[in-house]
């Protein structure tokens, strides 16, 4: 029997979880397909991210730049956080 | 158009300013939304009190970490969060933007302006939770606070410094005191705060227009969350008027600070605590009922001179059901104050308003905080009034009484009668001292009692044309010398006369 590939990758995301490399994955979500030599300046330049292995995930409705998600946490560099921030600090000033 | 160049030179300075920086923050997922809170998962390093956005732009407060969940109230419309919403940890604790400019403003719990005008500019921000000052910065309480109602300066003084509960049933004038008190605070040189919590908002409206008129504004900041806000804002609101009155304490300034009222404060609370399922105690409230009042309540003090010397006088405001004073809440709140202002309801359909209790209410600073001026009339006052209440069951015997008695009674009747003052018309140092004078050293007992409203109104109204003098003395030194009580004597002695 095929089993459904949603609960397949849920699975695989919890039996990792369990044996401990869960800690050690880390998803960035691009704008487009990042080739090797991308993702090694990424992992240079965030010193966290040495020792993770990375899922690169397009994702186009982030405009531009990186979404960095590991753990719990987020590093957004992302045009749409930007922009996002920029409309927040129009409506603060008056 | 200068308009538009200057907000776009605004904008330009702020961009400038913040730069591209690598900053990793913590993020999670709604998995439940309640009525006012919503459950998350992930956020696995938020510290509590922490403020949570939501992808909607809604703020929360993290209130409740579990092993797996964390808890948040959401300070906004929490119609608007989905299942499934991202949420990012801001990293800092819910803070007030305070300034000089916010004398003046009805703000929200957050900071909001709720009076159609531009927003407060921040100089601070002071965190609503804030653990009260120690022993050590404390100094003892030994100013007074004139609440120009004749009967609160006289037999239960209230100090700088000092927490004094308003405690009544419905309708019997405790927003009143409350206010009447502010309204005096004009020439003291006092910083008011008046914090509704759950109040009805055409009863706000109205009390924010008696402030315009009465230009009370100028000195007073107006934090609001009536009982159309969510119980979040509800449960925040006597900790943001605190965390104003912080600011300006810590700059050395008196402050008094009205809360109104500690009873849907509770509820609030209540209902919170019941949303995250934390276990009810007696009457459904949660366990730290007791330290939600006495941690906002215990950061009211006098400071001592070297941390600037400024005091916060607080005045929490308590419904009672039917007067039972040994019900939950007011029992709880009562052990915290430093004294209370009973207001009774038979008292107020009697006529007797303000609708205070002498017998039941304390004031556990007492006498230190009274000028000697006050402390001169109010000695006697407050024997004369013991005893006439003591007298009081055999008034209906009045023909077959003996003569001391009678006069006992007779003095009684109108010392009552002068401590009655009207709505909304605080009295200053020396009317009060004018009239009790007058009332203890028995020029009354000669005039019926239903007169004595027109004497005072004389009195008032002499000391304003011709008194001037006087009044200006008394309210200077705070003292009644030989020779004021002299010039007192003969002025109503002239009043009396116009009534016999």
């Amino acid at each position: 029997m095929a089993i459904d590939q949603r609960i397949k990758q849920e699975l695989e995301r919890y039996l990792q979880n369990r044996v401990g490399k869960g800690e050690y994955r880390a998803v960035v979500m691009s704008a487009y397909k990042l080739d090797a030599d991308e993702i090694k300046e990424i992992k240079s330049a965030i010193p966290v991210l040495k020792t993770y292995d990375i899922d690169n995930i397009v994702n186009e409705n982030i405009l531009g730049g990186l979404i960095i998600k590991f753990n719990t946490k987020i590093i957004d560099l992302s045009l749409r956080g930007q922009l996002k921030n920029f409309q927040k600090m129009m409506y603060e000033i008056d | 158009m200068k308009l538009i160049d200057q907000y776009i030179k605004e904008i330009e300075k702020d961009i400038t300013r913040s730069r591209l920086k690598i900053k990793t923050e913590e993020v999670g997922a709604v998995a439940e939304v309640r009525d006012g809170v919503a459950v998350l998962v992930g956020l696995d390093n938020v510290s509590y009190g922490e403020l949570i956005e939501f992808e909607s732009g809604v703020q929360g407060y993290v209130i409740d970490m579990t092993e797996d969940t964390v808890g948040v109230i959401v300070l906004g419309d929490y119609l608007q969060l989905k299942a499934g919403e991202q949420a990012k940890a801001l990293g800092e604790t819910l803070s007030m933007p305070v300034s000089e400019k916010i004398l003046g403003r009805v703000v929200d719990p957050l900071g909001n302006p709720q009076d159609n005008a531009p927003r407060i500019k921040a100089d601070k921000h002071y965190p609503l939770e804030k653990v009260a000052p120690g022993v050590v910065f404390r100094r003892k309480v030994n100013t007074p606070v004139q609440t120009g109602i004749k009967a609160i300066d006289a037999l239960i003084p209230i100090g700088r410094g000092q927490r004094e509960l308003i405690i009544g049933d419905r309708g019997t004038g405790k927003t009143t005191i409350a206010v009447d008190t502010i309204l005096n605070q004009a020439q003291e040189n006092m910083i008011c705060i008046y914090c509704g919590i759950g109040q009805k908002n055409s009863k706000m409206a109205a009390l924010i227009e008696l402030f315009r008129k009465q230009k009370t504004l100028d000195y007073t900041i107006v934090v609001n969350a009536s009982a159309s806000e969510p119980a979040s804002l509800q449960y925040l609101a006597p900790y943001a008027a605190t965390a104003i009155g912080e600011y300006f304490m810590d700059k050395g300034k008196d402050v008094l600070i009205v809360y109104d009222d500690l009873t849907k404060h509770a509820w609030a609370y209540r209902q919170i605590s019941l949303i995250l399922r934390r276990p009810a105690g007696r009457e459904a409230y949660p366990g730290d009922i007791f330290y939600l009042h006495s941690r906002l309540l215990e950061r009211s003090c006098r400071l001592a001179e070297k941390y600037g010397g400024g005091s916060m006088t607080a005045l929490p405001v308590i419904e009672t059901l039917e007067g039972d004073l040994s019900s939950y809440i007011p029992t709880n709140v009562i052990s915290i104050t430093d004294g209370q202002i009973f207001l009774e309801t038979d008292l107020f359909n009697a006529g007797v308003r303000p609708a205070i209790n002498v017998g039941l209410s304390v004031s556990r600073v007492g006498s230190d905080a009274q000028t000697k001026a006050m402390k001169k009339v109010a000695g006697k006052l407050k024997l004369d009034l013991a005893q006439y209440r003591e007298m009081a069951a055999f008034s209906q015997f009045e023909s077959e009484l003996d003569e001391e008695t009678r006069k006992f009674l007779n003095r009684g009747a109108r010392l009552t009668q002068v401590l009655i003052q009207k709505k909304n018309h605080p009295y200053s140092l020396a009317y009060e001292v004018a009239a009790l004078y007058a009332a203890t050293k028995g020029y009354l007992d000669n005039i019926p009692v239903t007169s004595i409203p027109e004497f005072d109104n004389r009195l008032v109204a002499y000391l304003e044309n011709k008194g001037k003098n006087w009044v200006k003395n008394i309210n200077k030194n705070k003292t009644l010398t030989e020779e004021d009580e002299k010039a007192l004597d003969k002025i109503i002695k002239e009043n009396v006369e116009l009534l016999t």
